[in-house]
Order: structure tokens, then C-alpha cells, then sequence
């Protein structure tokens, strides 16, 4: 595969990650944290966007492995992506493809029910199906096939935690930070689901790094150790930001006029997270550093 | 209890969700030993390599066994490569220059080349392989250079290098290597289609 090849295919994984965590974390903001927030116009546009998101990034995806394997120029045709079928790794796409598509289903009710959806049990269901159905896949393509029960396991959770901390990220910068009733009911919650979050992407973070990498050797003189040392590096001043946030939640959420400094705290954290995404990304085209 | 449409919606999505799953994990594919032209012999290891069965143990079940010059039965499917785009497959930056795979639906697929295989073990005094469908008693999967006794190969100039070829990308993703648990000798090619 040439460079240019491989940088649309980034940037297809970047798209896709970015849908999901969108999708997926706008979803579960509703579900778990503000139910209300399902009938403002501007939440559900997110959710939209994340969904049109993903499923860019999974059909663009799927038809540059499709070419690179029978060796043509990449092009949207059935002819070139059929023989994937008959491919594990193909069926996956095609499988995380469908997801998508059941995810409009989501959609469509969330558009036309509104909160009434996002509070009901038949809904969470659903979504939640859908969404961790599209997570699972992630586990199921790539390096992550070489990894043991636990190491999948971890990266499910490690995929799920980021949905709910960054797609809540963003959801939080977009839709509840401009509406101060909102906020003062929501970002406690948020900030407690944050918390957590980012305990589980640690620990599952950590586990995965140290099976994928292994040696410091490893990180330090591989190209993946290296990418992955970028991201955590991004990663750290993240959480730095985020834990900023938390004080200011903590400590001024009900006293301070104004929330300037939080919007501009939580608008590097989201900056920083797209970047977080887009390394990520490129960590998945790469090969472990063991 | 009357079932609201929301219900039935939502009750479809989670069965349409664990269908596709199943369909992505492989779930309901042709079995390796019903797919393919001739029946896999089922005898034990050629005399001429190292037996893996300790003598004190039962003999294994279900251990499908054929000469390495024969191939395996097709698998489910052509054997398509796994892209270059994400790994564990071919080095994005470096892929073949030729595609691997016509992009015809009936490709041909091995999933073991063992006589070539064997071939290049010749080098490390390995003189022939069976292919085995599964590990037997007392061996193991080599993933690692670690899994091998290293000192056992000495007439190359980087048997490391090779051997992590060989775990790695030269037989390809349905094949890999088998070590004797105790030795660490390679005793065997496990077909894994």
C-alpha cells in the first residue's frame, strides 16, 4: 500500500473512531445522564453526526482493505469488496457496516420520540445493543485477534470508556454547557461517570500496552512504542485539563457568575481528544512492538 | 401483557445485533474437516520426526494428521490474506508489490504450504514436518522466538531473525510452527485455516 493509501486509511479510522465515540457516548449521555437532553435539536444533530461519521469511516474503510487485497486502485464496487465475504476480517467490516445501518434505527426513533425514547427501557436497550455490538468489532480485526480472553476484554472496556467520557466530552461542550440550569443537574453526574471512566481506560490502557508492547525497550525503539508514547503524552495533558475541570465543578459550579473557564478548559480537553482518536487510529496500522 | 411496538422494535434490534455478531465472528461457517476434497488421515506422526506423545500418556482424540507434503482440506472459503492496513498482517509501509489474491470469488487456498515450508526447515536441521490440525499432548503454539530452543539452530547466521519470520509472516496467517513443551524443538506445522 502506498503512503497516500495508508493516509486515507487513517483517516477513515479517525472518522470511524470519531463516529463512534459520538455515537455511541451521545447515545449513553442520554441513557444515563440527561434523558431531557434527547429533545434539543442541537444533541440529537451530534448523535446524527456521529452516526454519518461512522458510517463514512466503516464503508471507506472496508473498500481500501477490499482494493488493497485484490490489488486494484480503490473504488466503490461490489465487484472488488465481494471476495472479502469469504474473508474473516472481511465479514467483520461487513458486520460493523450493518451495525451501522441498525444504528439509523436508533436514530429514527430517538429523532421521533425524543426524550420520551431516551428515558424508555425498550430504547436503552436497543441503543445499547447496537452500540456495544459495534465496540465488539473493534476487538475482532487486527492485532487485537492475538490477544487472550482478558486482553479483548480489555479492550471492550478500554472502548467503552472513552465512548462515555469523550463522546460525553463533547455532548457537555455542544449541548449542556450554553444551558446553565442544564449544567448545574448534569455536569456532577458527568463529572462522577468521568471519574470512573478514566479509572478503567487507565487500568485497561496499562494492561493492553503492556501485552501489545512489552518491554520499555520496545516503546522506546518501536514505531508503534513510539506512536504510543505520543498518545499518552496527549493523554496526560488531558487528563490534566480534566482534572481542572473536576475543581472548578467541585469547587464553583454553583458559586461562579460565569463558566468561561470552564468552556475553554473543556474545548482543549475535546481538541485533544480528536487528537487522541486520530493517533489511535494510526496505532491500529501499525504493528505491535513485540 | 400487551407488547408496545417499541418493545418488538428494540427486542428485534438485540436479535439482529447477536445475529450479525455471530455472522462477523464466523459462527455457521463449513467446518475445516467437511469442506474439502479428501477426508484428513488420521494416523499418527510420521516416524521421522519427533514424536510429541509422552509414552505415559493416553493417546490424544481427534488428532487429524497428514503428511507434510499433502495439503490440508480448503477451509471455509478462499484463503484471502488479511490487509496490510491493519496489523498483525504485512507491514503497512512495505506491502507486496503484487496483490496476493486475484479478486475472483474461487481463489485457490492452502492453508499450510508444508513441503515449501519444510524446505526452509531443512536449515534448521528439521528434516520433515507433519501438518497437524490441533497440539498434541506435551507441545505448544510458537509465537515467540522465546518459544524456541534457539542453540538448536545454530547453523544460521540470524535464527532469530528466521524464526521470527516464520512466526511472524512467511506462513501466513492459517499456519504457525509447534514446539515440543520440553525441548523446545519444532516438531510440527499446526494448520490453524
Amino acid at each position: 500500500m502506498t503512503e497516500a493509501a495508508k493516509s486515507w486509511f487513517v483517516l477513515a479510522r479517525t472518522f470511524d473512531y470519531l463516529g463512534t465515540v459520538l455515537f455511541v457516548g451521545g447515545a449513553a449521555f442520554f441513557a444515563l445522564l440527561w434523558p431531557d437532553g434527547a429533545d434539543t435539536s442541537r444533541a440529537r444533530r451530534l448523535v446524527t453526526f456521529g452516526w454519518l461519521c461512522g458510517v463514512a469511516g466503516t464503508v471507506t474503510g472496508l473498500f481500501l482493505n477490499a482494493a488493497w487485497v485484490a490489488g486494484r486502485p480503490p473504488a466503490f464496487s461490489w465487484e472488488v469488496v465481494r471476495p472479502l465475504l469469504d474473508a474473516p476480517f472481511g465479514r467483520v467490516w461487513f458486520a460493523r457496516t450493518l451495525l451501522w445501518v441498525l444504528a439509523l434505527v436508533v436514530l429514527a426513533d430517538l429523532a421521533r420520540r425524543g426524550a420520551r425514547a431516551a428515558r424508555s427501557w425498550a430504547w436503552r436497550a436497543g441503543a445499547g445493543a447496537v452500540g456495544l455490538g459495534i465496540l465488539r468489532t473493534n476487538g475482532m480485526t487486527g492485532h487485537a485477534l492475538d490477544l487472550p480472553v482478558w486482553g479483548q476484554l480489555a479492550i471492550f472496556a478500554h472502548l467503552l470508556v472513552v465512548c462515555l467520557w469523550i463522546g460525553g466530552l463533547v455532548m457537555l461542550l455542544f449541548v449542556t454547557l450554553p444551558d446553565r440550569a442544564a449544567l448545574t443537574t448534569v455536569l456532577p453526574r458527568y463529572s462522577r461517570l468521568a471519574v470512573v471512566s478514566v479509572g478503567v481506560l487507565t487500568v485497561a490502557g496499562s494492561l493492553l500496552a503492556w501485552r501489545l508492547v512489552g518491554s520499555l525497550d520496545a516503546l522506546l525503539h518501536t514505531g508503534y512504542g513510539q506512536i504510543l508514547l505520543a498518545k499518552l503524552s496527549i493523554f496526560a495533558v488531558l487528563l490534566l485539563l480534566g482534572l481542572a475541570s473536576k475543581r472548578w465543578v467541585d469547587r464553583r459550579l454553583h458559586t461562579a457568575d460565569g463558566t468561561r473557564a470552564l468552556v475553554y478548559s473543556v474545548t482543549a480537553e475535546a481538541v485533544l481528544a480528536v487528537a487522541v482518536l486520530a493517533v489511535a487510529a494510526l496505532l491500529v496500522t501499525t504493528g505491535p512492538g513485540r | 401483557m400487551k407488547l408496545q411496538r417499541d418493545q418488538v422494535v428494540a427486542a428485534g434490534l438485540v436479535g439482529t445485533v447477536v445475529v450479525v455478531l455471530g455472522f462477523a465472528s464466523g459462527i455457521g461457517g463449513v467446518p475445516v474437516a467437511q469442506s474439502g476434497p479428501t477426508p484428513p488421515v488420521r494416523h499418527p506422526p510420521a516416524a521421522t520426526t519427533t514424536p510429541p506423545v509422552r509414552p505415559q500418556q493416553p493417546p490424544p482424540q481427534q488428532q487429524y494428521v497428514v503428511p507434510a507434503a499433502v495439503p490440508l482440506p480448503v477451509a471455509q472459503g478462499p484463503h484471502v490474506p488479511a490487509p496490510a492496513l491493519e496489523h498483525p498482517h504485512p507491514a503497512p509501509t512495505s506491502p507486496p508489490s503484487k496483490p496476493t489474491v486475484p479478486p475472483t470469488t474461487t481463489p485457490p487456498s492452502k492453508p499450510c504450504e508444508g513441503a515449501a515450508v519444510t524446505e526452509l526447515l531443512k536449515l534448521l536441521d528439521v528434516d520433515e514436518l507433519p501438518v497437524v490440525g490441533e497440539l498434541l499432548p506435551g507441545t505448544h503454539e510458537v509465537e515467540r522466538q522465546s518459544d524456541v530452543d534457539l542453540p538448536l539452530l545454530g547453523k544460521l547466521g540470524d535464527p532469530a531473525k528466521l524464526v521470527g519470520d516464520l512466526t511472524g509472516d512467511l506462513l501466513g496467517p492459517g499456519c504457525s510452527l509447534v514446539a515440543d513443551d520440553e525441548t523446545g524443538k519444532i516438531t510440527a506445522l499446526l494448520s490453524t485455516p
